[in-house]
């Protein structure tokens, strides 16, 4: 016996004892795509070690032909399996790091969610016994901007679960959400200087559409667009509400404008070509529309910025749609 | 004056304790105790005689998490009731399934936790 021989045999007696290994049940974890590969992989080995094997001893030519094809075979199982292998490896590993991502903000939120428990509860406890009115007015403010944070947080587990897919849908009523953001930059923006003005005409057929927890978000940042791009002190945002017919179908068409508002072009870019602004210049002023535009879009619904005059150098209109909904 | 008199805190942050102790006091609340952990809070509820009308119970807990204590003290007690307090909103639908009478989100204003208890 030659040792060629006895590599050949050695071959496939690894290669039948890591077929049986593969055989046995395993764990969960091994893809079925990836076992199939390596299992493909093995049968050829092990073929091509047996026509060898059956040459050598038997001095058999007729599997010399079999044995050329099964060589060529080898590499290119091997390559297949070394491929899919690395694939399902980089989603695994892509996966394992998604997961640490969530475990840590679901940390970081919980431990904020606590902090501001403690900020908010302490707050209010020294409003109970609190004379001054200045210190009043102070413990209001440190009772808002916890609930601000709250409310963040909130934003930020939304935005997780519409990342992932799992945001809830619901039919919510249009005119309910404007009021009630409203109302939030109301109490924001007129305890300081700004002074903010809504004029709002409804001329809805029905309020109902299909939204989500992120819906109070888009409305609130887009008014902070329109006042935050506006400079003079007293801002009026004029807030219209219609029903249109798109292709047959009825949708609810917002409009929020503020004509005195310069939104710069390069956020309107930004809106065209799907590109998140990085600039801090554009980063306060809450959702940016890239992200709004995939929130509406995943709603069905659209969004436009459009410049009310054609002298403008800047946008101060804002369009949403978003399809009629029974209620 | 409502039906829950006394209430038993099982919560791991000691300023929350705090807050709740003073909070609940002055609106006429009787707290019989404290636990900071899971294990804690089930051991002190199982020798607890009577049993509190309330629990307040904090999710994210050392050695045991609110979900798992809450379905042992069910277990201890069927007729249990509890506010489920967390900061975690993923797992309100999860503990109202296992029986928490209440869920309130962190954080919340006080004002809304006591009229939480009040509608109990």
């Amino acid at each position: 016996m030659d040792i060629i021989g006895l590599i050949t045999i050695l071959v496939f007696v690894v290669t039948l004892v890591s077929f049986i290994i593969l055989l046995i049940p395993r764990s969960k974890t091994v893809p079925k795509h990836v076992f199939l590969a390596a299992m493909l992989l093995l049968l050829a080995m092990m073929f091509h070690a047996l026509t060898n094997i059956l040459e050598w001893a038997f001095e058999l030519p007729v599997f010399d032909s079999i044995g050329d094809y099964v060589q060529i075979l080898v590499p290119v199982f091997y390559f297949i399996t070394f491929f899919v292998y690395s694939m399902e490896r980089s989603k695994m590993q892509l996966l394992e790091s998604k997961k640490s991502t969530e475990l840590y903000q679901d940390l970081l939120c919980h431990d904020f969610g606590n902090i501001l428990q403690v900020i908010l509860s302490t707050a209010e406890r020294s409003a109970l016994t609190a004379t001054n009115e200045i210190m009043k007015e102070r413990i209001d403010i440190i009772v808002d901007q916890a609930l601000k944070g709250s409310n963040l947080i909130t934003t930020v587990r939304n935005l997780i679960d519409f990342e992932n897919g799992t945001l809830d849908t619901v039919v919510m009523d249009i005119t309910a959400v404007i009021n009630a953001e409203i109302s939030k930059i109301i109490a924001e923006y007129n305890r300081k200087t700004a002074v903010i003005t809504f004029n709002i005409s409804n001329s809805l057929e029905s309020p109902y559409f299909v939204g989500n927890a992120l819906i109070g978000d888009i409305i609130q940042s887009l008014f902070k667009k329109l006042i935050h791009h506006d400079l003079t002190s007293r801002k009026t945002i004029d807030v219209s509400m219609t029903t249109i017919n798109v292709l047959n179908a009825s949708c609810i068409q917002v409009e929020l404008s503020n004509e005195r508002a310069k939104i710069p072009h390069e956020i309107v870019d930004s809106l065209h070509k799907n590109e998140m602004l990085l600039e801090h210049n554009f980063m306060d002023l809450g959702l940016q529309f890239t992200l709004i535009k995939r929130i509406i879009s995943s709603l069905n619904g659209q969004i436009y910025l459009k410049q009310d005059t054609l002298q403008s150098p800047a946008v101060n209109r804002i369009i949403i749609q978003f399809m009629e909904s029974a209620n | 004056m409502n039906q829950v008199r006394t209430i038993f805190i099982a919560e791991d942050d000691l300023y929350i304790q705090d807050l709740y102790i003073e909070i609940l006091t002055a609106s006429g609340y009787h707290v019989v105790d404290i636990a900071s952990n899971g294990v804690e809070a089930l051991q002190k509820y199982q020798k607890m005689d009577p049993k509190p009308d309330l629990v307040l119970l904090d999710h994210r807990m050392p050695l045991k998490n609110g979900l798992q204590v809450l379905k042992e003290m069910l277990m201890i007690n069927c007729g249990c009731k509890a506010i489920f307090v967390t900061a975690d909103r993923s797992i309100t639908e999860e503990a109202k399934k296992i029986g928490a009478t209440e869920v309130i989100l962190k954080p919340f204003r006080m004002v809304e936790l006591i009229e939480v208890i009040v509608k109990i």
